[in-house]
């Protein structure tokens, strides 16, 4: 039993991939990505992407972090359990500036790096593109284009025949088993 | 017949397991009364008292010292109810009794008759040297080496521990090419004794002055510590012998010595940095400069008034516990030293851990010299926990170990100490101890049961320090809720305080300015030590003062000889 | 938005390291070798260099683990430590390694927001260096307190005494400063380390393959991966770089905030960053010596980028030798009678031989760099690096010791000597790291690869659209 996942194109290099990109989003495909070796500068726009909201993540992390940090001061040392400690008020916050700072970045990178894997659906094991053989080239100098089968403008020959149309090499039909 | 197997009981046939005065039943008489001595112990180890054995010996009966003790009172007190005035003597002690207490006064030895007396004149040359035979400071003629606290007690001048050494001038180790812990050859009509040098400022050129005490064959502790210098003593020549070949030998002696290092103040850069510190550290004035300008004291203490970075802890109620300590009655006894270690527990940790700098007193005593290295000045300074408000060890633990109570003591809680150390190095008076081993591993059972059951023994890891005898302020107070009264000046006395022979340490409440410690407090030779810092130290010391004859400090040049 | 890949036409930052007269990659390197390259150093055969390294890592790190579990069994006492000075060689072990822990992530993070390209050759194995520093740092306060069973105190989890950690305490912050600090450099190490794990998965087979796909997270380099992995690769970079400046800072305090004369001081959190940054170099320019001369790395790792830390180490170390004499100044200025002798001390004191060492190691070595020549001759960097490394050393051990042994009461002098234990602990600790470092060269990849292709010509699109001038 088989069943179509998508379309695989390669693409000789990041200056056509960016062209590529450009193609399939004004053919108005919505489900499809552009798979590179490593980041390629523009290719953001080419796609069509919004900005990455992960700042607002990290913002509200850092933030939470440094609240937490300072409150747990707070009531550890003048609530729950006030001691006199060298003679200096209880809630001596001048010397909890540092532990607040330290959990404002603990927090922040953890919002960063947990927040992109959500974002990313970070860690997926199978995905359509794995079933193909030639894509583990995509980790070391190729460059592709795949246009997922849930897209609603996917049609097996006519997606096939835009890619060929749009310069890719190599096209494959992803089947899964 | 002895407490204790010594030199001369393994010289005996015959040796009788002696018990303790605090394990017998005896009587005292005196001038004013007589008085009964109790047991306060059943024999730890089946002791017998020299009653016990007399009695055996010269009754037909048996006997045993208490039937001796009671049958002597049933004729002293010669009562019809024998058995009440009986227990009341037992329960007071003693009876007075009506006795001529007057003794003539042999007024032969007056000053005149000492004057006209032949005073040793010394003859001594490096190359035929004079001994002095001293007792030791610490196990006096070695009656006490086999004790771990007198063997650990540092000696007032040398601050040497666990051994004993040949004293000698700066001038006469110069000339014999010696140095601190070189070995010392002291040869006498053929018989030599080996001793380790130990320079002392002050004393005569020419003259080595040994201690004795040490050396002994017998004793878990006392065994081979030192060495006995009894082999060049001679029965003519008892205290002072003269004519002796003292030589360099080969080889080293390391020496636990508890202040001054390693010889570092040999060195001129930190000799130079303890005179420039010594008059901030210990102030001192002379009685006529004194009269002239009594408020020197505070003439080191910082110009501007001293103030904090934060609103400071409010101490103003209750009982606050300070401590003012007298350097003018000081006489560096140490015998507050002995006393904090009973009273607190402090484990003896040996001459190899001394060395490594570890020594554990609470309180301990420094010892200055200033002035001509032949002829210096000496100075003591008494010094334990200050119990500062603003306590510099308190802020850098992390776990919150140390901290201040409501009365205003610097508090360790041991449980909760986890032995970083921070607290130590951040004492600027370093007078926190660090229990680098557990020192109390080997401790016999019989030591055990010495320690003092109201002071928690202290497992390694721990930092540890003066509490200012926390447990007796709690006794008081919960004897004085008993009584459902104020504590009152005078309720506590610490360990140091107590056995303090001259009185120079006070104690008390700060807040009441009637007691002992504010009348002190607030005498104009008052300062507090490195004040500067305002940790505001709880304990303040009172300046020295020194009233010299003027006919040997140089003021008079009339009456030199 | 690619910040790896801005071009050097428009931004002056890349044109500065792309149009000047060197390549950041030589040896005409495409895709493809590169990664060969780099994967192959975990894939092929491991050179027998690597197990005699191994093995001496190895007993290193035995030895250690006898001399814990010696200190454990027996008590802090079979340091060296004594009244007066009770930090000794563990707190000196821990300030020099988390010093060496500085290099990676100032590398990674703030030479990644500076757009300094030449770091991708260098930052990955910079940042595994600063990981394993910093766990060997960690071992020392650990070690160090008396009751090593009862450390969890410090954290401020509820115990059994309902008591809470102090948290005014420098020692407090160091564990927040420190573990943070450690906590983040291993996230933007893992960051990092995913695509290149996807292209080890890649080249792999059978469990390899698993395992490496587990750990690679079924990274697939779609654009749409690589927007939000970028933003986090900056966000992290941003958190990191104040935090990179201020661990150290923390550590500092430790000293700075206490009261002893010659710790007391405010110049010490810069100082001791610029410590920091100066051993971090030092120690990575030791490693990046010995490994690219091992695993044949001379065209990733090119004299153009061991020029360029050096030049970091020449400035560095200019500022350390700027805070040695400014020190004597602030000293003598304050009036103080005990920060004065504490310097004038440490100079001429008992501890005299090390204050020099130090001294020549730190200020006097790194100025040899000022020459060209030298900047770029291999023996000369790499003596030099190591004189570094000892002269850092030394500086904890100069700052720690000297100050505690000479304090305020001259009564309470002494002299501090290490143990037999102090040094073996020392020693040990080198097993620990180099352990460690030695796996991650043989299982991971030592080069950022997607970073390095990024920074390749052939990466940049506008590459092919004048392919008659090519990029530089």
């Amino acid at each position: 039993m088989s069943n179509t996942l998508g379309v695989l194109a390669r693409f000789a290099n990041p200056a056509e991939l960016i062209e590529a990109a450009k193609k399939v989003r004004e053919a108005g495909y919505k489900k499809f990505d552009c798979h590179s070796p490593f980041p390629i500068h523009g290719m953001d726009d080419a796609m069509g992407l919004k900005r990455s909201p992960l700042g607002f993540i990290v913002g509200g992390m850092t933030l939470t972090g440094a609240l937490v940090g300072m409150t747990l001061q707070y009531w550890v040392a003048a609530v729950e359990y006030p001691l006199v400690i060298s003679g200096k008020p209880f809630f001596s916050w001048q010397a909890f500036i540092i532990i607040t700072f330290a959990l404002f970045v603990l927090f922040g990178a953890f919002g960063a790096v947990l927040g992109m894997f959500h974002l990313n659906r970070l860690p997926r094991l199978h995905h359509p593109v794995f079933y193909s053989d030639q894509f583990a080239r995509v980790t070391d100098d190729a460059f592709f284009v795949s246009i997922e089968v849930e897209d609603p403008k996917f049609d097996d020959k006519q997606t096939q025949a835009f890619l060929t149309g749009i310069g890719g090499v190599d096209i494959e039909l992803v089947v899964g088993e | 017949m002895s407490s204790h197997v010594d030199e001369t009981c393994v010289n005996n046939t015959w040796h009788i397991n002696q018990a303790h005065f605090l394990e017998s039943w005896g009587d005292v008489s005196g001038y004013q009364g007589a008085g009964i001595i109790q047991p306060l112990i059943a024999p730890l180890f089946d002791g017998k008292s020299t009653i016990d054995v007399l009695a055996d010996l010269l009754s037909e009966e048996e006997t045993w010292a208490y039937g001796e003790v009671h049958k002597t009172w049933s004729d002293i007190l010669n009562d019809a109810n024998f058995d009440k005035a009986w227990r009341r003597v037992v329960h007071d002690g003693f009876i007075a009794l009506d006795r001529e207490s007057q003794v003539a006064l042999n007024r032969s030895m007056t000053q005149a008759a000492v004057s006209s007396s032949n005073f040793y004149r010394p003859t001594a040359t490096t190359t035929e040297m004079e001994v002095i035979f001293s007792a030791s400071f610490s196990n006096y003629d070695g009656r006490y080496a086999n004790n771990g606290w007198m063997q650990e007690l540092p000696d007032p001048i040398t601050k040497l521990t666990w051994d004993n050494v040949a004293l000698m001038s700066v001038g006469t180790a110069k000339a014999l090419g010696v140095k601190n812990e070189d070995r010392l050859k002291i040869s006498n009509s053929g018989t030599d004794l080996f001793l380790p040098v130990w320079v002392l400022p002050g004393l005569a050129d020419n003259t080595i002055t040994v201690e004795l005490g040490f050396g002994r064959d017998i004793g878990r502790i006392s065994r081979g510590v030192g060495s006995d210098v009894n082999v060049i003593r001679k029965s003519t020549a008892i205290n002072i012998a003269s004519g002796f070949k003292v030589a360099k030998a080969p080889g080293k002696h390391t020496l636990a010595c508890v202040q001054d290092h390693h010889g570092m103040d040999e060195e001129q850069l930190a000799a130079d940095a303890i005179q420039e510190r010594l008059p901030t550290i210990v102030r001192e004035s002379s009685l006529s400069d004194y009269q002239k300008d009594p408020a020197f004291a505070m003439a080191f203490a910082e110009k501007e008034e001293l103030r904090s970075l934060w609103k400071e802890h409010d101490y103003s109620d209750g009982n606050q516990w300070g401590m003012a300590i007298d350097l003018n009655t000081c006489t560096g006894c140490s015998a507050c030293t002995i006393a904090c270690q009973s009273e607190n527990n402090i484990p003896v940790i040996g001459k190899e851990e001394v060395n490594n700098g570890r020594d554990m007193s609470w309180i301990r005593l420094d010892r200055y010299f200033s002035g001509d290295v032949e002829d210096p000045e000496m100075v003591f300074q008494p010094i334990a926990c200050q119990h500062c408000e603003m306590a510099p060890c308190e802020g850098v633990c992390p776990v919150a170990a140390t901290t201040h109570s409501e009365d205003g003591l610097n508090e360790m809680a041991y449980n909760r100490c986890i032995g970083t150390r921070y607290c130590a190095n951040n004492c600027p008076y370093k007078v926190r101890r660090f229990n680098f081993f557990n020192f109390t591993k080997d401790m016999p059972e019989i030591v055990q049961m010495a320690m003092n059951p109201d002071v928690t023994i202290r497992f390694r890891g721990v930092m540890e320090k003066c509490t200012f005898c926390v447990q007796r302020i709690n006794v008081a107070k919960i004897e004085a809720k008993n009584d459902s009264r104020d504590l009152v000046d005078g309720d506590v006395v610490v360990a140091c305080q107590q056995a303090c022979p001259t009185d120079a340490i006070a104690f008390g409440n700060i807040n009441d300015p009637q007691s002992e410690v504010s009348r002190i407090k607030a005498q104009n030779r008052d300062y507090a030590l490195l004040g500067e810092l305002n940790l505001q130290p709880r304990t303040s010391y009172g300046a020295k003062l020194r009233n010299l004859n003027p006919a040997i400090d140089g003021s008079n040049p009339a009456i030199e000889t | 938005m690619s910040i790896l890949n801005k071009h050097p036409e428009r931004d002056p930052s890349v044109a500065e390291a792309v149009a000047s007269d060197e390549l950041l990659v030589t040896g005409g390197h495409t895709f493809t070798t590169l990664t060969d390259k780099v994967s192959g150093i975990v894939e092929k055969k491991t050179p027998p260099q690597w197990y005699l390294l191994f093995a001496m890592a190895i007993s290193g790190l035995l030895v250690l683990l006898g001399a814990i579990g010696w200190l454990v069994f027996e008590g802090t006492g079979i340091w060296g430590l004594n009244n007066p000075v009770g930090w000794g060689w563990a707190i000196v072990n821990f300030v020099f390694w988390v010093g060496i822990g500085h290099a990676g992530t100032l590398i990674s993070a703030i030479l990644f927001l500076l757009r300094q390209q030449w770091r991708t050759a260098i930052n990955r194995f910079a940042e595994a260096m600063t990981i394993f520093a910093v766990i060997c740092a960690l071992v020392f306060p650990g070690i160090h307190v008396g009751r090593i069973w009862l450390a969890y105190y410090m954290f401020p989890i509820p115990n059994q005494m309902l008591i809470w950690p102090n948290f005014r305490s420098p020692l407090l912050w160091d564990i927040f400063a420190v573990g943070t600090y450690f906590t983040v450099s291993t996230l933007f190490w893992y960051v990092g380390l995913i695509p290149d794990l996807a292209t080890l998965r890649d080249r792999a087979t059978k469990l390899r393959k698993k395992v490496l796909g587990f750990f690679a997270l079924g990274w697939r380099g779609g654009n749409r991966q690589w927007q939000h992995y970028e933003k986090a690769y900056l966000m992290l970079a941003g958190l990191a770089t104040p935090l990179v400046l201020s661990v150290h800072s923390v550590v500092a305090t430790d000293f700075a905030t206490s009261m002893v004369p010659g710790w007391h001081t405010t110049i010490f959190p810069p100082y001791f960053v610029a410590g920091a940054v100066f051993s971090g170099f030092g120690m990575v320019m030791t490693l990046a010596l010995i490994a690219r001369k091992i695993y044949g790395l001379e065209d990733i790792i090119t004299v153009n980028h061991l020029e360029r830390m050096n030049k970091i180490i020449l400035v560095t170390g200019s500022m350390v030798g700027y805070a040695y004499l400014s020190e004597f100044f602030i000293a003598w200025y304050s009036g103080n009678q005990f920060e004065v002798f504490a310097f004038i001390n440490r100079a001429l004191g008992p501890y005299a031989w090390a204050y020099w060492i130090m001294f020549t190691c730190n200020v006097i070595t790194p100025q040899i760099f000022w020459f060209k020549k030298v900047r770029r001759s291999i023996p000369i960097m790499f003596v030099a690096s190591i004189f570094v490394n000892i002269g850092m050393w030394f500086e904890r051990f100069v700052i720690t010791v000297t100050s505690l042994s000479r304090d305020y009461l001259p009564s309470s002098w002494d002299y501090f000597s290490p143990s037999f234990w102090d040094i073996i602990t020392f020693v040990g600790s080198f097993g620990l790291f180099f352990t460690f470092f030695l796996l991650f060269l043989r299982f991971l990849p030592m080069v950022a690869l997607s970073e390095v292709k990024g920074v390749l010509p052939e990466a940049d699109p506008h590459h092919y659209s004048h392919k008659d001038g090519g990029a530089k």
